[in-house]
């Protein structure tokens, strides 16, 4: 989903990095905010699980693959202000030093999977978390709720994405929309399993970590 | 924290990227289907090893800026 250099307009690429920027300030301070030491390590060694996690493109239907976004994951373990900042520091590094998304992208692409991915995520389960009065950790409706954010998440995500493009005249939303929305549905149920997978396994070991009920 | 945080994290952020990332689909992602780009550089396992561990440094920097409380 990491958008290259060339495919949005001027006022789409710099509308939507002074809304990242904007979120990267807020996100920071939030997190400076909340000034918890135990956070530190954790901050690395998610943003490098994640980032070696998006370098496993997984086949999808028709030819096409699709890699792991990591937002909710990150979230749900260090909160969603903290997540959008290590989504941001992923997807800098992966433009900067990978080629991986364009340069002038870099703000619609953190918008794309580090806010929405992230904070949107969170958001859904947070909505869910009250439909469904609160279930226990790891209970079944729990996990069903992790599935459903980080599914809902990647969609929406995708979506915004080929708003983007639409809007930048690059594809018609036509095209675009049920294109992404479509495979992205798919890629979102792998987004689903390993976000599932990775958080259950972290509280198994280390149930401590979890900042979503603090939150 | 560190020890059991780290030092087992980076281990596996560094086996995937190592050991896994090679195995990854080749096939263009959603993305490249939809606007016809698909023009990537393919990275050594090295090479991603160290984006790993310039993430990580980054991101612990970050933390670690953002992690001390004002006094």
């Amino acid at each position: 989903m990491h958008i290259p250099d060339g495919f949005l307009d001027a006022k789409t690429w710099i509308g939507l990095s002074v809304v990242s920027g904007g979120a990267i300030m807020v996100a920071a301070m939030r997190t400076r905010k909340e000034g918890d030491e135990k956070r530190i390590p954790l901050m690395g060694v998610m943003a490098a699980f994640i980032f070696a996690a998006q370098m496993i493109n997984f086949p999808v239907a028709g030819g096409t693959s699709g890699h792991f976004v990591g937002g909710v994951l990150a979230a749900l373990l260090l909160g969603p202000f903290t997540g959008v900042l290590i989504m941001s520091t992923v997807l800098i590094v992966q433009c900067l030093v990978f080629q991986d998304g364009g340069v002038t992208a870099l703000g619609a692409n953190i918008f794309n999977m580090g806010i929405v991915g992230s904070l949107g995520g969170y958001f859904i389960y947070k909505l869910l978390d009250a439909l469904l009065q609160r279930p226990r950790w790891m209970s079944k409706r729990n996990i069903i709720m992790i599935f459903s954010s980080a599914w809902v998440a990647t969609v929406i995500a995708s979506i915004f994405c080929a708003a983007e493009l639409a809007c930048s005249n690059t594809v018609p939303f036509r095209i675009a929309f049920p294109a992404m929305a479509g495979v992205h549905a798919l890629i979102g149920i792998g987004e689903g399993l390993i976000t599932i997978g990775v958080v259950s396994f972290i509280y198994r070991v280390r149930p401590d970590l979890f900042q979503v009920e603090k939150i | 924290m560190n020890k059991t945080i780290i030092i087992p994290g980076l281990i596996i952020a560094g086996a995937i990227a190592f050991f896994v990332s090679p195995f990854a689909s080749k096939s263009p992602d959603g993305l490249e289907r939809v606007i016809g780009s698909a023009d990537k550089r393919e990275f050594t396992p090295v090479e991603k090893l160290a984006g790993v561990g310039l993430t990580f440094g980054i991101a612990f920097g970050a933390g670690f800026l953002l992690g001390k409380r004002k006094k």
